[in-house]
């Protein structure tokens, strides 16, 4: 829970520093979305961190209180029941790295066609989104495999 | 995670997802909105203080750098205007000079030019009682050409400045940087002793120095040509383009300021 709190605080000091830049990249959906699919039973509490999480991200940045936290619970939902598709020997490490992945792909998709942002800002800032995501997903990856291994071990 | 559990999370998210359309929806006319937004902002602020710092940080030092170089550009500019305005002005004194040395000089025509000694001496038809003595500099145009060698009393013999045995201490008018031009026996004039780190360049005017006793400060000689140099005696040498055409050296004009003063 801790690591959610401090994930999103991250992402709005990194939203500080970028401020009319550059969309911060997803830490805090990406923890959450890792949370969500890793803790077997962690469904419900994840929905209402992201409810919110994504109500204090728009009451500090958007100004849409509700579009954020709905955006959230959305990938949290879906997301979670993409996971729970997989029988449990299909549910491994890469596929959990990806599917979070994927998540906060998607929500900058969404922020993107929601802001309507100009095409050479949008690919300079996924460029740059998925460039600050891509270490977090690789230990989120290491670290669901050093778990997984460690719990089968 | 059961059927029931799944059902649960499903339940709990269409909640979820109700709740934040509907604050979609009534929030923006809520009246309170603005004043909640602002304590949100005024909280955060706190954590996000050192990264708001280090991008204003970040942003002075570009706009520093960005001034810098500005005030580079600037300086550059200035620099080229101010060597402009020097060799203008230099060009001034130097018609100024000309139009005064023209009263103050006497005309002499050349009589011997030696082959063997083209570029180091050649006589003139006028000597102890015309006034000639030693020293006294010789023109052409204005222009430093030599200077009185020896007198007779009817002819004197000049040394001209592309005599290999001629240096004269002179002045760059627009760096006022000293050097001594030396003749090479060839036809060609040299300065030197320039530093490496000189800032000359092509065209720029030179002009005997105050420093030296054998000419008077001040006269033109020529012109700076640094597409040509070399090395002299250890150091880099400039070639000097001369304003007085020594291969049509048919009359000279001899600078008496003394003559013009007793006048």
């Amino acid at each position: 829970m801790i690591w959610i709190g401090a994930s999103w605080l991250f992402q709005d000091i990194l939203q500080a520093f970028l401020t009319q830049n550059i969309l911060a990249p997803e830490y805090f959906l990406l923890f959450l979305l890792y949370r969500t699919l890793s803790q077997e039973g962690s469904g419900k509490s994840s929905i209402w961190i992201a409810f919110i999480g994504g109500i204090l991200w728009d009451l500090r940045w958007t100004g849409l209180v509700g579009m954020s936290s709905g955006l959230y619970i959305v990938a949290v939902l879906i997301l979670n029941w993409i996971w729970h598709l997989f029988p449990g020997t299909g549910k491994t490490p890469l596929l959990l790295a990806l599917l979070v992945w994927f998540g906060a792909l998607n929500i900058y998709l969404a922020r993107v066609f929601v802001w309507d942002i100009p095409v050479f800002p949008f690919y300079t800032g996924f460029l740059v989104q998925q460039l600050c995501l891509l270490p977090a997903v690789i230990i989120i990856y290491v670290y669901y495999s050093w778990k997984v291994a460690s719990q089968n071990g | 995670m059961t059927g029931k559990d799944l059902e649960i999370h499903w339940i709990h998210g269409l909640i979820a997802i109700i709740l934040s359309l509907s604050l979609l929806v009534a929030v923006p006319h809520m009246p309170f909105r603005m004043g909640v937004m602002e304590l949100t902002t005024r909280i955060l602020s706190i954590p996000e203080y050192p990264s708001v710092l280090l991008r204003n940080s970040i942003h002075n030092v570009s706009l520093w750098f960005e001034d810098e170089m500005e005030l580079e550009m600037e300086l550059e500019s200035l620099r080229l205007e101010n060597i402009r305005l020097k060799g203008i002005l230099g060009t001034e004194k130097a018609q100024t000079l000309i139009r005064s040395m023209d009263e103050q000089t006497s005309r002499a025509r050349i009589t011997f030019r030696s082959p063997s000694s083209w570029w180091a001496e050649v006589r003139i038809n006028r000597g102890k009682k015309d006034g000639m003595s030693v020293g006294l500099p010789v023109l052409q145009n204005g222009f430093v050409v030599g200077r009185v060698a020896g007198v007779e009393n009817s002819s004197s013999w000049v040394e001209l400045i592309t005599s290999s045995s001629m240096m004269i201490p002179v002045v760059v008018d627009e760096t006022r940087e000293l050097g001594v031009i030396v003749g090479d026996g060839l036809g060609k004039t040299w300065l030197l002793y320039l530093p490496e780190s000189s800032e000359v360049a092509r065209g720029m005017t030179i002009s005997t120095a105050l420093v030296s006793e054998m000419l008077p400060p001040g006269l033109p000689i020529g012109r700076l040509d640094t597409s040509l140099s070399k090395r002299i005696a250890g150091t880099k040498a400039f070639y000097v383009q001369l304003g007085g055409d020594l291969s049509r050296l048919f009359d000279v004009d001899i600078y008496n300021p003394q003559e013009a003063l007793s006048q």
